[in-house]
């Protein structure tokens, strides 16, 4: 076992509205291994996002956890970053743990040149020892990026591309030196060339600078190249949990298998590609049993009744599925 | 406490830095846009003669009306009103009225409009209910009637009062442009993610948000400016406000008033004015355009 540098325990997040609350995120455990990169792979409203924004306690409005906490570990200090307040989230934020969002492209502010946005976010940080030591800090975080700094310092966010403005998002989650870096969706928007591109550069990261990522993605193809350890959600919670190569590999649960087999193959032809029947569940009226149940191809009498729990089935590997009770059964 | 204000005192300084800035930016860009310089040199000539037109044009009050509605002349540029007053030196002697009502109220207008404005948009919930309410109120005073029985009652002698006046009807739809801005602008990815990243408040209003709607505040001083100017001399026709034949709008009433519509010579003393007015209008759009352009760097040219 790795050192772990998040932990999810027992993460349930709901969105509180007045008629009925919903409950974005059910039941999550997951330890995140220090200087991996952890992915996690979903439909869109399994709760990826949302999942991760309570490490930032930025989950959005009215959502709020209401049960279970998030731990950060910072060398020996565990820190609840649920109960963080005023002050102390402000310095744990961005310089601990720090996000790239789903289209980044938009959040750097139009009307600054992305110097003085970078000067003012280790501003109030204070983390300008000296302005000569914060232009080297700069050049180096560009550099890393494959910007060309001279140009970017005096750039409006209007003046660049997609591609340039991920980048320097990338750069601007690295300015104060965070532990793990959040990665949402790094690449919607951008052509493959450029996603190739990113993903070397976010594996450099990785590798070079030892940091810790979590991807947050809807591309399993992508996943598979880039990262150490998976994590498959649906509705909310985790269906399974393994390194990459067990994954792809065993493919135990039906949902992997079938988000893998769904993937389009440039060996395979076209009508081999098995898409998942059915639609992602209404997590207003989520289906009883496994939330999984209607779409699964093996569905048994216990599926529709009872929850599975998330169990361990090999060194690392852990599923959530009846098929695998008493780790007797195999497909 | 002490924290919260030291972080407050950044923040104000950040914006200062910013705003010095962009008045660097500006300058610099005044130089190479055209029209916003004619406009800066149009409302510059205006200042300038607000502050020293009393000095080099020294204006004679005495009336005598063997002088009245005389042709332009050597003597007296515009020629004369109904009162043998010389026209030019009465403009002269008006701008530094003019201008000042002008200023102080588009001062009060949009920095309360404003700050109400930011403040009902950005804390939200019942702060911005409330405020709202009290738009509602204020907006839905009818504005004449009042000021008709105001004037009943009292009268303005000085230009603050006035300006007072002036303001209070104009600043709630202000507040309401600018709280609607502030709502979708906190909305945007990069104000969200300054709060992940964990700025302060001050920060987020006096870096953030208020450059981002500088533009539309300043257009809205300078046009606040334009509508003091007209409303005044309605409140000096209403006889809410002490009568200023001085005034651009006082030498009109004062023309309409002598008959000097149906005397050809005296048409000077209408068009003179209003050209004047006109001319302050025009300056202060250029301007403005100008402005716009200062504060959004996707309009500068590179």
């Amino acid at each position: 076992m790795n050192d772990i540098l998040v932990s999810f325990d027992n993460v349930t997040i709901d969105y509180v509205m007045k008629k009925q609350s919903l409950r974005a995120v059910r039941d999550f455990s997951l330890d995140i291994e220090k200087g991996k990169i952890t992915a996690f792979v979903g439909e869109s409203g399994s709760g990826k996002t949302t999942v991760v924004s309570a490490l930032l306690q930025a989950i959005s409005s009215p959502g709020k956890l209401t049960q279970g906490n998030v731990y950060f570990f910072d060398g020996d200090n565990k820190i609840d970053v649920s109960a963080l307040k005023n002050e102390q989230l402000r310095k744990f934020r961005w310089s601990k743990v720090s996000m790239v969002f789903q289209a980044s492209q938009s959040t750097l502010n139009p009307l600054m040149t992305i110097y003085d946005q970078f000067y003012e976010t280790a501003y109030y940080h204070d983390a300008i020892a000296s302005k000569e030591k914060f232009d080297e800090r700069l050049n180096y975080l560009f550099d890393l990026v494959k910007l060309d700094a001279k140009r970017v310092f005096k750039a409006y966010p209007h003046q660049m591309s997609g591609g340039m403005k991920q980048r320097v998002m990338i750069a601007f989650a690295l300015l104060l030196n965070p532990d793990l870096i959040i990665l949402d969706e790094p690449t919607t928007a951008l052509d493959v060339i450029t996603q190739k591109y990113i993903f070397n550069q976010l594996t450099d990261i990785n590798k070079n600078l030892g940091k810790t990522l979590i991807l947050l993605t809807h591309d399993i193809g992508i996943v598979a190249k880039v990262a150490d350890n998976i994590a498959v959600m649906y509705a909310g919670s985790v269906m399974e949990y393994a390194d990459a190569y067990t994954l792809f590999k065993e493919k135990k649960h039906p949902y992997t298998r079938g988000l893998i087999e769904a993937t389009p193959s440039i060996l395979k032809s076209p009508e081999e590609i098995q898409p998942i029947e059915g639609n992602p569940p209404d997590i207003r009226n989520l289906p009883s049993g496994c939330p999984f149940h209607p779409r699964c191809k093996y569905c048994m009498d216990i599926c529709t009744e009872q929850r599975p729990p998330l169990q361990k089935i090999g060194d690392e590997h852990y599923i959530s599925c009846h098929l695998y009770a008493n780790n007797t059964q195999k497909l | 406490m002490k924290a919260a204000l030291k972080k407050f005192g950044k923040g104000l300084a950040t914006f200062f830095k910013g705003l010095g800035k962009s008045v660097a930016t500006f300058a610099s860009m005044i130089y190479g846009n055209k029209k916003a310089f004619a406009g800066a040199i149009i409302l510059m000539l205006f200042v300038f003669l607000a502050l020293f037109g009393r000095l080099i044009f020294p204006y004679d009050e005495t009336t005598s009306f063997s002088q009245m509605y005389q042709s332009p002349s050597a003597e007296h540029i515009l020629g004369t009103d109904g009162m043998g007053r010389d026209l030019f030196d009465m403009i002269i002697y008006g701008t530094r009225d003019v201008m000042s009502i002008a200023f102080m109220t588009a001062l009060m207008t949009v920095g309360l409009g404003a700050v109400v404005g930011i403040v009902a948009g950005y804390a939200g919930g019942w702060t911005d209910k409330v405020i709202g309410v009290v738009l509602n109120v204020v907006m839905s005073l009818p504005t004449f009637p009042i000021l008709l029985i105001m004037s009943m009652f009292i009268t303005i002698k000085d230009n603050f009062t006035l300006a007072v006046i002036l303001s209070i009807f104009s600043w709630p739809g202000l507040a309401r442009a600018v709280r609607a801005q502030i709502i979708s602008l906190k909305e945007r990815d990069f104000i969200q993610i300054c709060k992940v990243m964990g700025l302060s408040k001050a920060h987020i209003i006096f870096s953030e948000l208020l450059p981002n709607i500088m533009s539309f505040v300043a257009i809205n001083f300078i046009s606040s400016m334009k509508n003091a100017i007209t409303a005044s001399v309605g409140m000096m026709t209403l006889g809410l406000a002490l009568f200023e034949p001085t005034n651009w709008g006082g030498i009109i009433v004062n023309a309409r008033n002598s008959g000097a519509f149906a005397i050809p010579a005296a048409r000077l003393s209408i068009i003179a004015p209003i050209v004047t007015i006109m001319l302050f209008q025009i300056g202060a759009i250029l301007f403005s355009n100008g402005l716009d352009e200062a504060f959004n760097p996707r309009l500068r040219k590179n």
